[in-house]
This record gives structure tokens, C-alpha cells and sequence, in this order.
């Protein structure tokens, strides 16, 4: 069992490297729609280790599929079909890393979390394989910082709420199903509202250009 | 025995690695619809070539004349220290284990760059510029993963990690031999220059490779191309023999039948690949030059990757 | 069910969201201003109530105190709002989607104070980012816009790291039920980090250094939805904070909040000097208030009624600062300060209540906040000495000459513009924040009452 988890988290993890490498939104949409599968198949084999209890793990198995995998995916797609007359070619304009210097740098970045992890937590929580959730965080704060797209900065903020799951039911087994759900909800309000607000955003940059960001500093 | 074991691996090394790379073309060109060439097509090339004269330029120096016999020399070399026929180490296998043949790689592909350059060709000095860049990522990596297979066995001998691999299903599954198995491939694909990185034709924009030997006529041109050859087939026999296909390889209790029938079953398993390769190329559109480098880094990302794995699945 | 009447100001408010669906001429401003007030009259009498600690509810002393300050801000506002929302150029959507949001965003936090389960007051605060993320965005400005999305993203990886957090102390302690940790009090390692990382985390939707970046967010607000972010949205993680202080029997988080709202307070105080916004430079001043709270909660004793006080007095004042800046923006179109002049001939009314304000945000007296910063010092001083507290009366005092100079020079100088403003009715609506914030004076004593349970050692 616990070979699969492995397997599974580092699938995760390749999937997040690979959202970094991609440019267009639709392709790093879909990779997210994926990884969210692999989290829900994620959370069945939990529910199937833990025999008597695990109906709940499936039920929220269930809900990451059909709210994560599907639902959110929609919406986002939906709102860039509204936004721009042709959606597939929605990119990031102005990376600020370049694709191979950000495959890099979220290398770095997933190897500090293996270090942070094995220095502060591995002696409290003994699991060695609890580092690969922490990875999977700093990597999803790496796309947050960037890329300055709005859809991607949403996509990545997912896929750290992702890693929260996994962490969760990596190391021990799960949170109470009232908070997961309310999470999950949560997400489903928080995506509706921001791709409103990026929508918004996404009109007024393309008419205007980027000079009005001297405003919202200090 | 044993040196005549050697003496027929140098021999099949160096006798059927034009003949894989003419079942690649014909494959190609049969997967769309077309004749192609003979199968023994490199072979009649090769004859052809050696009958010709070697027109050298005025301002190079012995090393570009040289240059191409060097090469040889290397992946002649080679042959002999990696397990393509036998799964025992033959007469001078001992002389170089698994990095030090990543680093023979890279030696004859630098002898290859200073002949480029010292053969004052535009194009040449291209493709030098780029294959030097790279090779700069390529080689690292390759040294990379060889280290990293060599973790599972606790040693960098490519005949005991074949041992290892054949005999332990733990390591065969493991995540470890996962990534490494895809960084290779595509390192494999980068080094014998196959669709997404480098296409057959001699286009400008895309040249990689191909570019370098522009200047060489003759019997140079003829030692150039076989040792382009036997590098693909000696990559791809590693690839092979050592990563994703170890078994049935003769071990040290065969019998000389054996290894004949081994060596048939080897030509069998490189089919198989060049197929996969053949595919590849007819299907695949060629990466924008510059994005050769973030494929390289992903190719990186995944031999770093295995190293996490191995880490934490270290008991 | 007896203690039932504590859902109610969450139903109300909810019915209220849901009956303004419906279509009508002020239809739903009517109906918002009647749940407020339904609101208000709930948790008034719900004060003479019982603590109810069971499975579902945990409401004590503290969450009384919360409850009244969001009903009372929560009325105010809506009243305001159906004032101001006139004065918007150019709105997002519609009022209706206004009034709606704005009755979820209370209901959202009420459910957050009630709340037994740490998990279901983290979904309750995460609820609350997702409402008022389109409230902030009103304005269909550029900057507002960004400044919406800024917030968002930062609010939620904060609230990520929360979530964090409850997956540690579930998996330390197998519950995240309230009164059961509250009766166990588990010290192993995984339980200090999460309550460090929930101290991190909800620490960033309340504005404590070091993720004090997104309050810039009050500068493009419009002026209710500045209001009730301050008074009442800020206390409700903090609230949150000071639930995860109370349940840890380990020095090492008091210390750690300690030094964070000390450390709020100096940067704020610092910022304020440099501002040349004012909706700025009161947002700041929330911060710093904040900090203060935070310094209060993490001391105990004496420090957690000051806490209290300032909770209650800040959100009214705050508040009715907001509201007159509100006015301010639409009689003058500008947010800079060089551009406000001459106030006290303009708009005398206006005038008036925003030099108060400015003292009763910054802790003047007679206002109750100078009352609730003196008990916070108190406890400092009895419980590490002089030091600190200086540093912190010098911080303050700092902060109270940035934004009174800031204030006075708005308001003094300047003769020339005849009267400006109208008499509406609205503009009386700051001045009843601020007389009431002067009246907590007298709600000191019951305080004390009230949070007894806060005084064990």
C-alpha cells in the first residue's frame, strides 16, 4: 500500500512539473482535471485500506471527482470561452521565468521541501514518504508566483488545496468528513467568484495595458 | 574463451550497426507507404564511400584528419565494456564501469566537436554551437542517471545492475526504474538524433547533429558515419540491455550456442526498438530549437525525481 | 432545542440573503435592514443567555462579544450601503447581488463564532473570502479589480495553510471539537506545529505582519464594504487566533503571538508615516489595532478584557470612520490627502466626526480604545515588565501623530468652498457609531463578567 501512495505522489508530482512547463491555460486546465483523478483515486485506495470506515472516504472520493475533476474544470473553461474569441490559444504573455529556468527552480524547490520536511517533521510524524505532499505545496506556490495569468495563479492555488488532501491522508488518514466537504465547497464558491473577478481583470488588462499597478504599491 | 568472446562482440558491434540503422529507414519510409531503400542501403554508402577520396581543406590541421579515426577508436572501445552479447564481463571490461562509459561518450563526442571546428565550415561551427549546448545538458544528465541506476545495485557496473534487475522484481517495478527508464529515453532520442530533436533532412533551422561531419569526403566521411552508427546501436543495446529489456542476456554458465542464439534475439530486441523510434519519426513534429532545452529539463527533472524516490523508498 | 436562539441570528440573516432574490423597488433593502435589525434583537437577548458548550456550539463570553459587534456593524452597514451605493459610477452588478452577498458574508461569520469544531470555523472564515471577494470588487475599477484578486489569492493560500494546521491537530489529538481539547489540552510536537501554522495562517486573513500586504485592499473598497472588513471581518480571525491560543497549554504559542502583534503594531505604526491615502492610512490603523488585540489575547488575565473592549469599540469607531470617509470620497472624488482640504468649512457634520474618529481609532480618550489599551498595557507591564510596554506606548504614539497630523491638516486648512454636503439622514449614522463606541465605556464591568473563564492562569 504504501508503494502505491508513492507511486501515486510522485505521478502527482511529475503531473505539477509538467503543469509548469505548459504555457497555454487549457493544457494546464486539463492536467489539473487529471491530477485531481489521481487524488481521488488516491482517496479510494485509503478508504479500501481501512476497511468498516472507508464508505466515507468514498464518498468523498466521489466528490473530488465530480466537483475537482469535473465541475471546476468546466467552469474555468466556461469562463475563458466567454472571455476570448479563441480559447486554446490563451497563454501567459510575460513568463517571468522561462520554461526550462521554472522546471528548474521547482526542482529546487522540491527538494527543499524534502529537506524542511526531513529536518522539522519527519522526527514528529516518522513517516519518510510525508515529504512528497510537502513538495507537491512549494511546487503549487511556484506557479502561483510565477506566472502572472490569473487562471493559472487560480490553477495552482487548486492544486496546493490538492496537496493539503494528500498530506492529510498521508500521514494520518484523513480529516473529518464535515471539514472536507465544507472544504470542497468552499473551492466551488471561490472558483464561481474568481473567475467573475478575473474575467473583469483579464478585459481590463487587454485594454489597457499594465500601468496602473504603480497605484497598489506601498 | 573469453578473448574470443570479445573479438566477436567488437565484430557484431561494428558489423551489424549499419544494418539496424538501414532497417530504420526502410521502417520509416514502409510506415508511409513508400519503398525505401534497401535494407543494406548504409552498407553500399559505406562501400561507396571508402572507394572515394578524402578532400581535406587548407587550413585545418591533423585533427580533422585524424579526427574520425579517433571516434572509431571510441565506441570500438566501448563495445567492449558493456554487456551487448554477453551478461559477463569479457577481456577488458574491467577498464571502464558504467560512468566512465558515460564520460567515453562524451570524450568521442568532444573529438567530434574539435573536428567540426577545426574543419572552418559555417555550418559545421553551427551544429558544433548547438550540439556543444546541448551536450552541456545531455551529459550531466546522462552521468546522472548512470549513477542512479547504479544506487540499486550498491555498485556502477553495468553487468551487475543487469544481474539485479533480472533477477529482483522489487527494482525491476520500483519507481526509481521508472523515471530513469524514461530520462533515458530520452536522452536516447537527443543522442542519436530522432524526432521531436533532430529530423533526417539536412534543414538549416534544425540541425543538430547532422551539421557537423558537413566538410568530410571519402574515407573520412565513411569512419564518421559508421562510428554515427555504432554510437546509436551501442546507446541503444544499453538502453536495452541494462534498462528495460535485461533478460535472456547469456549468463557466465552459457554455452557458445547460446550466444550465437543470443545474438540473434539481440538483433530481435533492437528491431523492436527502431521500431518504436520509426514511429516516433513519422508521427512527431520537430521542437522548436530552444525548446530542446526545456525537453532536456524535464529530462533532468525526472532523473533528480528518482533520486527522491530512491530516498524515500530506502527502507 | 434550548440553545437554538443561538442559530438564529445565522438564519436570519441567511432568510434575509434568500428574500432578496426576489425582484422589487428597495425590496431588498427593506428586507436587509429588517434582518439586520432581527439580527441585532437576537443577539442582544442572547447575551443574558447561558454558555451553551456542546457538540455543535461553543459560545462563550468571547463569542457573545463577537456576535454583538458583528450585529451592530452588520445594521450600520446596511444602512449606510443604502445610502452610498448611489455614489458608484459604475457598479459590477447589480445591488440586489450587493445585499446578498453582504447577508452571507454575515451569516458566514456568525456561523464562525458558534462554531464548536476548529474545521467548521475554518470553512465559516473561507466562506466569508469567497463572499466579500466580489463585495471589494463593487467598484468596477482597474485597481479595484486587481486589488479584489490580490486579495484573494493571498487570503486563500493563507487559509491553505490553515487548513494545514487543522490536519496536524486532528492528527494529533484524533478531535477538533473545542470543549474536548479544551479539557485535554495535548502538548506533542505535531499538535505545536499546528497550532503555529494555524496561528500563521488565519494571522493572514487578519493582517498581522508578516502578512500584512493585502489591507491595502480597504484603500479601493468602497466605503461599507471598508467598514465591515474592518470592524468586524479582521476580529473574526482573530477570534480564530485567540481560540488556538486558548486551547494550547504551551508558553511557546503566547510568546509567538506575542511577538507577532508587537511586531504588527511597530510596522503599522511605521506605515502610517507614509501614507498618502487616506482609506490607506485608516486601514493601516486597523492593523494596528489588530495587533493590539492580538498582544491581549496572547497575554491572558486583564489583557484579554482590553482585548475585548477593543474589539467591540474598534469595530464601531472604525467603522463610522469609514462611513465619513465614504462621504468625504463622494463630495471630493479623490482618495489622495493633498487633495482633501478644508473640510470643517465644506462639511462641518462630516468634519466633526472624522476628527473623533481619528482620535478614537488612534486611543484618545474619552474613547473606550484608550480604555482597552490601557488594560492590554497593564498586563504587559505586570506579566514582562517595562520594556515592552514602552516600546509599544512609543509605537502608538507614533501612530496616533501620523494619522491625527494627517487628519488635522484634511480638516483645518483650507478656507475656501462654501457648505458641500447635504443634510441626509445618513451622515447622522457615523456620529451613532462613535457616541456608541464612547458607551462601551460602560460595558467594561460586564466584560469582566463575561470573560471569567479567560482569567485562569
Amino acid at each position: 500500500m504504501g508503494q502505491t501512495f508513492q507511486i501515486l505522489g510522485f505521478f502527482l508530482i511529475v503531473l505539477t512539473l509538467l503543469m509548469q512547463w505548459e504555457t497555454y491555460v487549457k493544457g494546464v486546465i486539463w492536467l489539473f482535471s487529471i491530477s485531481s483523478f489521481v487524488v481521488a483515486l488516491f482517496l479510494v485506495l485509503l478508504g479500501l485500506s481501512h476497511p468498516g470506515q472507508g464508505y466515507l472516504l468514498f464518498v468523498l472520493a466521489g466528490l473530488t471527482v465530480s466537483v475537482r475533476g469535473i465541475i471546476i474544470p468546466l467552469i474555468m473553461n466556461k469562463a475563458l470561452r466567454s472571455l476570448y474569441k479563441k480559447p486554446w490559444r490563451v497563454r501567459e504573455d510575460r513568463p517571468m521565468l522561462g520554461i526550462g529556468g521554472s522546471i528548474l527552480v521547482s526542482l529546487i524547490l522540491i527538494l527543499i521541501g524534502f529537506f524542511i520536511y526531513q529536518n522539522s517533521l519527519y522526527e514528529v510524524l516518522k513517516i519518510k514518504s510525508g515529504a512528497v505532499p510537502f513538495a507537491l505545496f512549494m511546487q503549487a506556490s511556484l506557479l502561483i508566483i510565477s506566472r502572472k495569468n490569473a487562471y493559472i495563479q487560480m490553477m495552482g492555488f487548486l492544486v496546493m488545496e490538492n496537496a493539503v488532501v494528500m498530506l492529510s491522508g498521508w500521514v494520518f488518514s484523513g480529516l473529518p468528513f464535515v471539514v472536507e466537504a465544507g472544504a470542497i465547497l468552499d473551492l466551488l464558491g471561490l472558483v464561481v467568484v474568481s473567475s467573475l473577478i478575473i474575467r473583469v481583470r483579464e478585459e481590463a488588462i487587454m485594454q489597457e495595458g499594465d500601468s496602473f499597478e504603480k497605484e497598489l504599491r506601498g | 574463451m573469453l578473448v574470443v568472446y570479445s573479438i566477436v562482440e567488437i565484430l557484431y558491434v561494428l558489423l551489424l550497426a549499419p544494418l539496424v540503422a538501414g532497417i530504420q529507414y526502410k521502417m520509416e519510409e514502409r510506415l508511409e507507404s513508400r519503398q525505401g531503400p534497401s535494407v543494406l542501403q548504409p552498407y553500399y554508402d559505406l562501400i561507396k564511400l571508402f572507394g572515394k577520396e578524402s578532400l581535406v581543406p587548407k587550413v585545418s590541421s591533423p585533427v580533422y584528419r585524424l579526427g574520425p579515426y579517433v571516434v572509431f577508436m571510441f565506441y570500438l572501445f566501448i563495445a567492449i565494456i558493456l554487456p551487448i552479447i554477453t551478461a559477463f564481463p569479457l577481456s577488458y571490461a574491467s577498464a571502464a564501469d558504467f560512468v566512465g562509459g558515460g564520460l567515453l561518450f562524451g570524450a568521442a563526442s568532444a573529438v567530434k566537436k574539435f573536428t567540426a571546428i577545426d574543419s572552418r565550415c559555417n555550418y559545421a561551427h553551427l551544429g558544433t554551437s548547438r550540439s556543444a549546448s546541448l551536450g552541456a545538458l545531455s551529459e550531466p544528465i546522462m552521468v546522472l542517471i548512470f549513477i542512479m541506476l547504479g544506487v540499486l545495485s550498491d555498485t556502477n557496473n553495468p553487468f551487475v545492475i543487469n544481474h539485479v534487475l533480472r533477477n529482483s522484481s522489487h527494482w525491476y517495478f520500483s519507481l526509481l526504474h521508472g523515471f530513469v527508464v524514461i530520462a533515458f529515453f530520452i536522452i536516447l532520442i537527443i543522442e542519436t538524433g530522432q524526432l521531436p530533436v533532430e529530423s533526417h533532412t539536412n534543414g538549416e533551422l534544425g540541425m543538430i547533429d547532422q551539421a557537423m561531419p558537413f566538410e568530410y569526403t571519402g574515407r573520412d566521411l565513411a569512419m564518421y558515419k559508421w562510428a554515427a552508427y555504432m554510437k546509436s546501436f551501442l546507446l541503444m543495446s544499453v538502453f536495452l540491455n541494462v534498462y528495460i529489456l535485461p533478460f535472456a542476456v547469456p549468463t557466465e554458465d552459457a554455452g557458445v550456442l547460446t550466444i550465437v542464439v543470443y545474438m540473434g534475439i539481440h538483433l530481435a530486441k533492437l528491431i523492436g526498438l527502431v521500431l518504436v523510434f520509426a514511429l516516433l519519426n513519422t508521427t512527431v513534429s520537430k521542437f522548436r530549437l530552444y525548446k530542446n532545452f526545456d525537453f532536456l529539463a524535464v529530462a533532468f527533472a525526472l532523473a533528480f525525481l528518482a533520486s527522491l524516490a530512491y530516498y524515500i523508498s530506502k527502507p | 432545542m434550548q440553545y437554538s436562539t443561538y442559530l438564529l441570528p445565522l438564519a436570519i440573516s441567511l432568510c434575509g440573503a434568500l428574500l432578496c432574490i426576489i425582484r422589487g423597488a428597495y425590496f431588498e433593502k427593506i428586507v436587509s435592514i429588517v434582518a439586520a435589525s432581527g439580527v441585532l434583537i437576537a443577539t442582544v437577548s442572547n447575551l443574558w443567555k447561558a454558555d451553551n458548550i456542546s457538540g455543535f456550539f461553543y459560545v462563550d463570553g468571547l463569542s457573545k462579544i463577537l456576535m454583538l459587534t458583528i450585529a451592530l456593524i452588520y445594521l450600520t452597514t446596511v444602512l449606510y450601503s443604502t445610502a452610498y451605493l448611489k455614489h458608484i459610477k459604475n457598479p459590477l452588478f447589480q445591488s440586489r447581488l450587493y445585499y446578498i452577498l453582504l447577508n452571507i458574508f454575515a451569516a458566514a461569520m456568525f456561523f464562525s463564532v458558534i462554531a464548536d469544531n476548529l474545521g467548521l470555523i475554518w470553512v465559516g472564515i473561507e466562506a466569508t473570502t469567497v463572499t466579500s471577494a466580489l463585495l471589494v470588487a463593487t467598484e468596477n475599477d482597474q485597481v479595484t479589480i486587481e486589488s479584489a484578486w490580490r486579495y484573494v489569492i493571498i487570503v486563500s493560500t493563507g487559509l491553505v495553510i490553515s487548513l494545514i494546521s487543522t490536519t496536524f491537530i486532528f492528527g494529533a489529538s484524533g478531535t477538533l471539537s473545542l470543549h474536548v481539547l479544551l479539557q485535554h489540552h495535548p502538548t506533542n510536537r505535531v499538535f505545536l506545529i499546528g497550532l503555529l501554522l494555524g496561528l500563521i495562517g488565519f494571522g493572514t486573513k487578519a493582517g498581522i505582519f508578516p502578512m500584512h500586504t493585502w489591507p491595502d485592499v480597504h484603500g479601493k473598497a468602497p466605503s461599507p464594504v471598508s467598514a465591515i472588513f474592518s470592524g468586524v471581518l479582521l476580529p473574526v480571525a482573530l477570534y480564530a487566533m485567540a481560540r488556538l491560543i486558548q486551547v494550547s497549554a504551551l508558553p511557546a504559542v503566547r510568546i509567538f503571538s506575542l511577538v507577532l502583534g508587537i511586531l504588527t503594531v511597530i510596522v503599522a505604526a511605521l506605515m502610517m508615516t507614509v501614507q498618502t491615502n487616506y482609506k490607506r492610512m485608516f486601514a493601516y490603523s486597523s492593523m494596528e489595532n489588530m495587533g493590539m488585540i492580538l498582544v491581549g489575547f496572547a497575554l491572558g488575565g486583564s489583557g484579554v478584557i482590553g482585548a475585548a473592549i477593543v474589539i467591540l469599540a474598534h469595530g464601531l469607531a472604525k467603522s463610522g470612520v469609514f462611513f465619513l470617509t465614504g462621504d468625504v470620497l463622494s463630495t471630493y472624488h479623490s482618495t489622495d490627502i493633498a487633495d482633501i482640504h478644508s473640510l470643517f468649512k465644506r462639511m462641518p457634520r462630516s468634519a466633526f466626526g472624522l476628527f473623533l474618529g481619528s482620535m478614537a481609532v488612534t486611543g484618545a480618550p474619552p474613547f473606550a480604545i484608550f480604555a482597552g489599551e490601557l488594560f492590554i498595557l497593564a498586563q504587559l507591564i505586570q506579566s514582562y515588565g517595562w520594556l515592552l510596554a514602552v516600546v509599544l506606548i512609543l509605537f502608538l504614539a507614533i501612530a496616533f501623530i501620523a494619522v491625527n497630523y494627517r487628519t488635522g491638516k484634511m480638516i483645518f486648512t483650507g478656507t475656501h468652498g462654501g457648505i458641500a454636503e447635504q443634510h441626509r439622514w445618513e451622515t447622522w449614522i457615523p456620529l451613532i457609531n462613535l457616541s456608541l463606541s464612547v458607551l462601551v465605556l460602560f460595558m467594561i464591568p460586564y466584560f469582566e463578567q463575561l470573560l471569567k473563564p479567560f482569567f485562569k492562569p
